[in-house]
């Protein structure tokens, strides 16, 4: 299986005063394309930290990021953004859906800052919406939806533009337990119907246990990565 | 199909052509526009460029939106922004509202301002484009020219293209009284035009649509405006008195007034005087010519064109004007006596001289005419005087002498126009009386050094002792003649046919008065004494009446009963040698006893008595005489040959004679011959003085040759002087005298017996000609131009034939009128309108200009506003935005986004702020009207009005303020770390300098150096740029230093510092540090500035310069340095108080996580407060100097008269003053003030000199408490009364006025100083003859209150009168305490009218100031209100940011409440929070506006000894009712906030 995200010997170090704190020490991972990965491990081992660095969202201190190959730290943040905006889809724990634009506009934006047509990106993202069971809400504000209709907008978001890689930081974490279910189904539905690379951090092992895959990190480093099926 | 797609090269080719195109056309649009109307002030260039801008901007975002379907998301994104966050976008656009509305009301007042200066100068001067006018430079007065050929210029003027019309027209000034209100002004202007030519041009009527044409006002009637109207009280169908004065030459100024009926009452409208608000009156032309008998002439002429006036036009009416000029309009007299074959051309008008050209065309011109005829140039030159050895010949007062006298070392002379007296020195002193013929009646000498003058308006008592003055008795009485007795001294006073005899002990001390006879049929009188009896005479017109009174018998009796009419009339009567002598017309008889014995008798032989004294008398034909007693005996000496036998006057003490000339006098010094002769010689009315002639060419009217250094003297003077061929006489000639060159030259008398013959037109020649030089003498004596003649007169035998005079004639006259031109006859074409236009800008500028520097802080405020909500606003949708970059969006589009935004909310907003502004404007000038109107003064009332570039101007202000701040808010958002952002972690640089701040650095520190090369190359030193632009030059720099200094510190700095048991950690203190060192440096360099530009002028952009740096510092160190006083305060609290220990904390910690927030915020209030208060100080200071100024600039008195127009001096008997016995008893004290300019020079050497006033005060002054004195030397007097009475009793000594004190440097204004001291000495001079001077001893400095009125150098008025002619030209009068302002201003009211002939105005000084008062506090109280807005808008800024506040921390709220947070403390924790911001930024602005008061005072008013003021009430209640206001606008969200319940709370941010 070819690599869609791969992590070289990746450090991130923040300095806050005298305080020096290593939140990935030496970290390197490979995903491959369909895999689904959960993250997991205590809180601050670095799980977060790790997402955003294979994501280009923050900057790491040392070694590499590859998407698709292409090393993230050669690029400009108008490249990297445009990577960003192509192949990958983000969920977040907080929903993060702009309060401005209804769910429909949240779930096209991608599609258009992408140069798909009005027509078509509104297309895609009703369908989009249709497939996480949203098509009747597609023009609702995110304040009028439930915390769990509004993260199917923000997986909705994460997948219409067709990305290859959807990460998700606690995705299910401020759900009930039926709607996280519900969540996870259509996650996985994702990634059985559509290939995609998920990369999920949690702290619920039901949910990593769905996974083909799990990373377990400890003080910064993966200290167990564990493929389904095999032993823990 | 829509245009968009992808957001190509191509497409962002075509957008930014498009974007560009527009900004280029619309630039070149508004600055063609700029260049048509000649504006390039400041404000318009701005908008200008502004308008370009945005226009730029405004179609780039249009066609990217069109051409880019990126854009056109980013657009829907921007439009959802607006209308679903409907609060946001409403805090938003009131915010920018507030700002727009301030910026273009600041614009629409002084376009109103403007409006109030037209409705000022052009509406009243109507369609008058231009005046030709000039005024006479000797009288000051228009000068006035043919009426005829202005009417004929005026139809010429028409014809030319683009003057629609032309009227000549008289202007005259005039005093009015209203006989039936018994009011009066003093000052007025007669405008008359004339009627036809003022309806055939475009002339309105005067008061304009509905006013009347001149052609409309009768004869006999007059218009008046409603100013005129208003003072006297007049209304249509009233009689006016109008008085008006004319100069005549031969008699002086005459005083002419006529009843006119007011026909109308007008506007000031089409009134053609420019300024609106003076009182005027109107008639035609032909009438006013008619009443003022100036029937030929005109001396204005008002000029209508199409505009308002081009250079063009103004020379073209030059051209057309100097066409039109005649020979006399220029002033060049062409003389002919065609009898004699003389043709004399000479000029009349400025210094009376032909220039070297013109001299030279004229001979040209008689050359080519006949070349026969000769030309003779003639200078004369006036004399100063003449003198030999060391004695000054010409000093007498005047040639008809009447009496003369001979003390010990003096020689006086009591002559027609005063009384000369000459020092055995050679010096001369005179005396001239107000009076002009016959002035001195009588000379009484008292002792070797007092002399007593009778003459027609009293008794001088004459002391020629030094350190004397003169003392003047029985003033405003014609005393005829003088006696003394051994116990006595008699005054004989004649009163409209009345006798009078005053009678005085010899000390002056007190006068008895006794009636000798009162049927009125006195007309001449003599008076006699012998050692029993005084003799008085009583010529009448038919037959004498004589009185013989003892001299121990004149008290308790009627004296008539003493006299009686004479049997035989008697023709004279005189004393000598102590008996009294009476002439019968036969012969002389000594009068004895009643008894008449006749003098040849006694052994006078017979003769008539041609002069006699005390101790000779002269006897035609029979030589000198005297009585020793018992009989006549003999002189032997001979009389000089000059004494003349008519009208003589002799005196001999010795050996010595003086005997009268005619011309002067002859004296006979033990037979040694010499003369005097007078300085200056009446000719008509005019007194001028002697000249010494020289003449060019062949001398063919009988004027001799002269060689250098020779002189040839007139029979007239050589006689009187005895001066024969071979003496040596000094020449010394006026205007070198006048320049301090006394050596004159020494000439050679060649022969003196000349008789001038007289040139045509000049009939006085020989009595004025003293001798003849040469030309080049001459010209020395005159110490002018090489070449200038007085005139020239063409003759020769050529010129009797009769065909060659005309011709000569002709071409004498055709040259004349071509030298008449603009220059030449003192006219202007004076562009009155533009002037006028000039005049409205200027004032306008200056009003609005004030408004804009305390509205620029406002504006300021406002920014800070606006800045701070998009900053929150963007603090609030950061996340958001971290989002919509992790999802795709690029940084450009969350600038496209905000720019969007911003665009569309600064279009909305900044237009209708612009509007909002008019309204703002509307309701400041409503304000104004009624401050305007309350003060009274010449701007009654304010006019609103807008133009449509003030509105434009509000509007790009708004606009580009709003989105420069945007595209900064946006460009600092796009570059967050998308991580960062989305979980809104705070950022902090912990690394290096980033890239952009080293460039940011050296962008600032180029600019600071651009700023501080400005300040040499563009700034002036004077009007204060040049300080602004090294000011901000300075504090420039200082930020620049901010990232150098940050890099430097970081390394030298430990990591962590340690101070005893306290851990300082660098990143923490960095910041502070640095924060803290460029505040305390900006306060160094705003407020103790350099040594390069402490003595440069500061000026109003310095002033807001500091203003907006002094709080920035301020706001920075508060910023910096407060925290940790916070910390420590709070840890001290917490110890005592564990509420404290809680709330304090938490409620600090908002504002210190946000400082560039809380920053803004402080600042906002800051600046707004610094206005407030350094307005409310200079408020306070200005109110008590005027307060000062109303109470010592008069000292006790309330009302000063001020003498007219004219050099007219004010009459010091009251009782002439036509004002009624009720008004003259309200007077307690009434002083008068001798005034003339003098040169005033300090007596160091220095060279510095002035032209000061020189004041006289009277005794009235110094009883009553005179003025204030900052300091005096206490030598003289240990009080301020015991100063003045020693320096009225002392002429050496003087007190200065303040201004003539050192000044501080670098003053606003400061006018000239001779920089004197108590102690100093200064020569005070005549300016025109430096030989009258007095070196004085400064004694005493006024209060600078106390020279407001009175400037320049005071000293007694009897020695200011007796030796510099000062003359009386303002009176003080006083009424006692009980006499309210109002009756003050009725005596004043009735002064005027009372004076109204003399054109005498006056001043109330109470009400005087009180209007002054009341409009400049007026004006601070309209200035305070306009920053009130702006101290509004920083209590609404922060009431809206504590509602955003509110919401945005609803879910911390809800923590500290589960965390047992009660409500209270809730509350106490925002209060807190906000006390922090808002009352520290109060706080802030207050002490440094009190600061910079301080040091504004300490730099220029400490010296003037003025107190420190700061109003500290209202201070305080700006400060607490600031923040009250602010605690109230914000205690609804806070206690909101309060009453969120904890559950809500937190489970809101789920």
């Amino acid at each position: 299986m070819p690599a869609v995200l791969e992590a070289k010997e990746l450090w991130k170090i923040y300095e806050t005063g005298t305080n020096r704190v290593e939140a990935l020490r030496k970290v390197s991972v490979t995903l491959e394309s369909g895999e689904m990965v959960a993250v997991m491990g205590p809180s601050g081992c670095g799980k977060t930290t790790l997402l955003n660095c294979l994501s280009g969202l923050d900057d790491i201190t040392s070694g590499e990021v590859l998407i698709d190959g292409v090393g993230l730290s050669a690029m400009s943040d108008w490249e990297l953004t445009q990577t960003r905006g192509e192949r990958l889809g983000f969920i977040f724990q907080a929903f993060n859906l702009l309060p401005v634009l209804t769910a429909v506009e949240n779930v096209e934006l991608p599609l258009l800052m992408a140069g798909k047509s009005p027509r078509d990106a509104r297309l895609m993202a009703l369908d989009a919406l249709e497939s996480v069971g949203l098509g009747d809400r597609a023009g609702h504000l995110p304040a009028e939806l439930s915390g769990g209709q509004q993260q199917r907008v923000t997986i909705a978001r994460s997948f219409v533009h067709n990305p290859a890689v959807i990460l998700a930081d606690e995705a299910t974490g401020n759900l009930d337990t039926k709607t996280s279910d519900e969540v996870l189904d259509l996650l996985l539905q994702l990634n059985k119907d559509r290939g995609m690379t998920m990369v999920l951090v949690t702290h619920d092992s039901e949910v990593a246990a769905r996974c083909s895959r799990t990373l377990v990190m400890k003080d910064g480093r993966i200290v167990e990565d564990r493929r389904s099926g095999e032993e823990e | 199909m829509s245009l968009a797609g992808a957001w190509t090269w191509p497409r962002k080719l075509v957008t930014a052509i498009s974007g560009i195109s527009s900004l280029t056309i619309v630039a070149w649009l508004s600055f063609s526009a700029q260049i048509d109307e000649n504006d390039w002030t400041l404000g318009r260039t701005l908008t200008s460029v502004g308008i370009s801008a945005i226009a730029g901007l405004v179609v780039w975002t249009v066609v990217q939106w069109l051409l880019s379907s990126r854009h056109r998301i980013l657009a829907t994104m921007a439009r959802n922004n607006l209308v679903r966050r409907k609060r946001n976008t409403a805090l938003v656009i009131a915010g920018l509202l507030v700002g727009s509305a301030i910026v273009s009301s600041s614009l629409v007042i002084g376009d109103s301002l403007d409006a109030t200066m037209e409705q000022h100068f052009l509406v009243p001067l109507g369609d008058t484009d231009y005046y030709i006018r000039g005024n006479d430079p000797i009288t000051g007065l228009w000068t006035e020219w043919n009426s005829t050929r202005a009417s004929e210029l005026s139809d010429e003027l028409v014809d030319m293209p683009d003057i629609i019309g032309a009227r000549p027209g008289l202007a005259l000034t005039i005093s009015a009284i209203h006989e039936k209100s018994g009011l009066a002004e003093p000052n007025g202007q007669w405008m008359a035009f004339d009627a036809n030519r003022s309806l055939l041009g475009s002339f309105d009527p005067i008061g304009g649509e509905n006013g009347i044409h001149y052609a409309d006002i009768e004869s006999g009637n007059v218009v008046i405006n409603e100013e005129m109207a208003e003072r006297v009280s007049a209304d249509v169908g009233d009689t006016l008195e109008v008085h008006w004065m004319i100069i005549d030459y031969t008699s002086g100024i005459e005083k002419k007034s006529l009843n006119m009926t007011v026909q109308a009452i007008i506007s000031d409208i089409s009134t053609g005087y420019l300024g609106s608000k003076y009182p005027l009156i109107f008639t035609s032309l032909s009438d006013a010519q008619t009443y003022t008998e100036k029937t030929d002439l005109v001396n204005h002429i008002g000029i209508s064109v199409k505009g308002d006036g081009t250079t063009a036009i103004r020379d073209n009416l030059k051209d057309a004007i100097n066409e039109k000029l005649l020979a006399e309009d220029a002033g060049l007299t062409i003389e002919a006596d065609e009898a004699n074959g003389m043709i004399a051309v000479a000029r009349t008008t400025g210094f009376g001289l032909l220039d070297v050209g013109e001299v030279a065309n004229l001979t040209a011109i008689v050359d080519e005419t006949n070349a026969d005829a000769q030309i003779l140039e003639m200078l004369q030159v006036p004399l100063y005087n003449t003198a030999q050895g060391s004695v000054n010949l010409s000093g007498l007062a005047s040639s008809t002498i009447t009496e003369i006298a001979q003390t010990e070392g003096w020689d006086w002379y009591a002559t027609a126009s005063g009384l000369s007296l000459q020092d055995s020195f050679g010096e001369w002193w005179i005396w001239e009386s107000d009076a002009d013929e016959k002035a001195i009646n009588d000379l009484l000498i008292l002792s070797e050094k007092k002399g007593l003058v009778a003459h027609s308006e009293g008794l001088r008592e004459v002391d020629v002792s030094p350190d004397s003055n003169d003392i003047d008795h029985l003033n405003g009485r014609e005393i005829v003649a003088l006696e003394q007795s051994e116990s006595s001294i008699f005054a004989l006073e004649l009163d409209e046919g009345a006798v009078i005899l005053h009678q005085s002990d010899l000390n002056l001390s007190g006068w008895l008065t006794f009636s000798i006879l009162d049927d009125g049929s006195a007309m001449r009188l003599d008076m006699a004494i012998d050692d029993s009896q005084l003799h008085i005479r009583i010529e009448r017109l038919l037959g004498s009446r004589s009185c013989s009174f003892s001299l121990e018998n004149t008290t308790n009796t009627p004296l008539s009963q003493f006299c009686s009419d004479d049997l035989v009339e008697r023709r004279n009567l005189f004393s000598h040698a102590g008996s009294a002598w009476v002439d019968n017309g036969q012969s002389l008889h000594l009068l004895d006893n009643g008894t008449l014995i006749p003098a040849n008798t006694l052994g006078l032989p017979n003769g008539s008595i041609l002069a006699n004294s005390e101790s000779v008398l002269w006897v035609e034909s029979e030589g000198l005489w005297y009585w020793n007693t018992t009989n006549f005996a003999s002189y032997s000496m001979p009389l000089p040959p000059a004494a003349s036998t008519s009208e003589a006057a002799i005196s001999m003490v010795g050996a010595r004679l003086i005997v009268t000339t005619g011309n002067g006098v002859a004296i006979s010094d033990d037979g040694e011959l010499s003369g005097r002769i007078p300085n200056r010689i009446k000719v008509d009315a005019l007194r001028v003085p002697l000249t010494a002639i020289a003449l060019s060419g062949e001398g063919s009217m009988g004027f001799p040759d002269v060689d250098d250094q020779h002189v040839v003297i007139s029979k007239w003077a050589g006689d009187t002087l005895d001066l024969d061929e071979g003496e040596f006489i000094r020449l010394r000639g006026y205007l070198p005298v006048a320049r301090g060159m006394l050596t004159g030259e020494l000439m050679y008398v060649d022969n003196s017996n000349l008789t001038f013959p007289s040139p045509p037109g000049q009939p006085s020649f020989d009595a004025i000609s003293f001798a003849v030089v040469s030309l080049s003498d001459a010209e020395n004596l005159a110490s002018g131009n090489s070449g200038d003649r007085t005139f020239v007169i063409i003759s020769g035998p050529a010129l009797f034939n009769s065909t060659n005079y005309t011709v000569m004639e002709s071409a004498i006259i055709a040259w004349s009128d071509e030298q008449a031109d603009l220059q030449t006859t003192n006219l202007r074409v004076v562009p009155i309108k533009q002037r006028a236009l000039e005049a409205t800008e200027g004032a306008g500028e200056s009003f609005s200009m004030l408004f804009l520097i305390f509205g620029s802080f406002v504006i300021f405020a406002g920014i800070l506003l606006v800045i701070n909500i998009f900053v929150m606003l963007a603090d609030e949708r950061k996340p958001e935005m971290g989002m919509a970059r992790a999802i795709g969006m690029q940084r450009a589009d969350l600038r496209a986004l905000f720019v969007q935004e911003g665009a569309f909310l600064g279009l909305i907003s900044s237009a209708l702020g612009a509007v909002l502004g008019i309204g703002f404007g509307w309701v400041i000038m409503q304000f104004m009207g009624t401050a305007l109107g309350e003060a009274g003064g010449r701007l009654n009332g304010a006019i609103f009005d807008w133009t449509f570039q003030s509105l434009l101007g509000g509007f790009v202000t708004g606009f580009l303020v709003t989105w420069v701040t945007l595209w900064l808010t946006s460009l600092w958002i796009s570059r967050l770390n998308v991580v960062a952002a989305i979980r809104d972690i705070p950022v902090r640089f912990t690394g290096g300098l980033p890239w952009w701040s080293i460039l940011i650095s050296l962008f600032l520190a180029l600019s600071s150096m651009l700023f501080f090369g400005l300040a040499f190359l563009a700034g002036s030193p004077e009007d204060g740029s040049r300080h602004a632009w090294w000011l901000l030059g300075g504090f420039i720099f200082l930020f620049s230093l901010l990232p150098p200094m940050f890099w430097i510190l970081r390394v030298i700095l430990p990591e962590n510092i340690h101070f005893g048991r306290i851990r300082l950690h660098r990143p923490v203190i960095l910041p502070r540090l640095i924060l803290t060192i460029l505040g305390t440096s900006m306060v160094l360099w705003g407020w103790i500035g350099d040594p390069i530009s402490a003595d440069w002028e500061q000026g109003a952009y310095s002033f807001i310069l500091l203003g907006i740096f002094l709080v920035a510092a301020g706001v920075l160190l508060l910023s910096s340095l407060a925290p940790i006083v916070a910390r420590a305060i709070a840890r001290l609290l917490s110890a005592r108080s564990k509420r404290a220990a809680s709330v304090l904390p938490t409620s600090l910690s908002y504002p210190l996580a946000t400082p560039f927030r809380t920053a803004m915020s402080m600042g906002m209030f800051s600046i707004v407060v610094f206005a407030v208060v350094v307005l409310s100080g200079y408020s306070a200071l200005l109110n008590n100097y005027m307060d000062d100024l109303s109470e010592e600039v008069g000292g006790e008195y309330e009302i000063v008269a001020i003498s007219g127009k004219f050099d007219y001096s004010l009459d010091k008997d009251l009782s002439n003053w036509n004002l009624s016995e009720a008004s003259i008893e309200d007077f307690d004290s009434v002083s008068f003030m001798s005034t003339t300019p003098v040169n005033a020079e300090r007596l160091d050497g220095s060279g510095d000199e002035l032209i000061v006033y020189l004041r006289g005060f009277d005794r009235n002054f110094t009883d009553h408490g005179a003025l204030s004195l900052a300091a005096w030397d206490e030598f003289f007097g240990e009080t301020e009364a015991e100063l003045w009475s020693a320096v009225f009793n002392d002429s050496y000594l003087a007190i200065v006025d303040y201004s003539l004190t050192p000044q501080p440097a670098g003053g606003i204004d400061t006018a000239p100083t001779l920089n004197l001291q108590i102690g100093d000495s200064v020569v005070v001079s005549d300016p025109l003859n430096k030989g009258i001077n007095r070196t004085v001893y400064v004694a005493g400095i006024l209060t600078p209150s106390s020279s407001f009125f009175m400037s320049g150098i005071h000293i007694s008025a009897d020695f200011a009168e007796e030796r510099f002619d000062a003359e009386p030209k303002l009176a003080l009068f006083s009424v006692s305490s009980d006499i309210d302002e109002t009756r003050q201003q009725e005596l004043a009211d009735e002064i005027e009218r009372g004076m109204a002939e003399d054109q005498v105005s006056t001043v109330v000084i109470g009400v005087f100031f009180a209007k002054l008062q009341s409009f400049v506090l007026s004006m601070f109280d309209l200035l305070q209100a306009f920053l009130a807005l702006g101290l509004a808008v920083g209590i609404a800024g922060l009431a809206v940011i504590t509602i955003r506040n509110v919401s945005e921390r609803r879910h911390q709220i809800g923590i500290l409440r589960a965390l047992g947070f009660q409500r209270g403390m809730v509350v106490a924790s925002f209060l807190i929070e906000l006390t922090w911001v808002s009352f520290l930024g109060i706080l802030n602005g207050a002490i440094v506006g009190v600061g910079f008061h301080y040091a504004l005072y300490d730099r220029f008013l400490r010296e003037e000894g003025a107190e420190f003021l700061m109003p500290w009430g209202e201070i305080s209640l700006v400060v607490f009712g600031a923040y009250i206001l602010t605690l109230i606008s914000t205690i609804w969200p806070v206690l909101k906030a309060a009453s969120i319940s904890p559950a809500e709370a937190l489970r809101d941010v789920q």
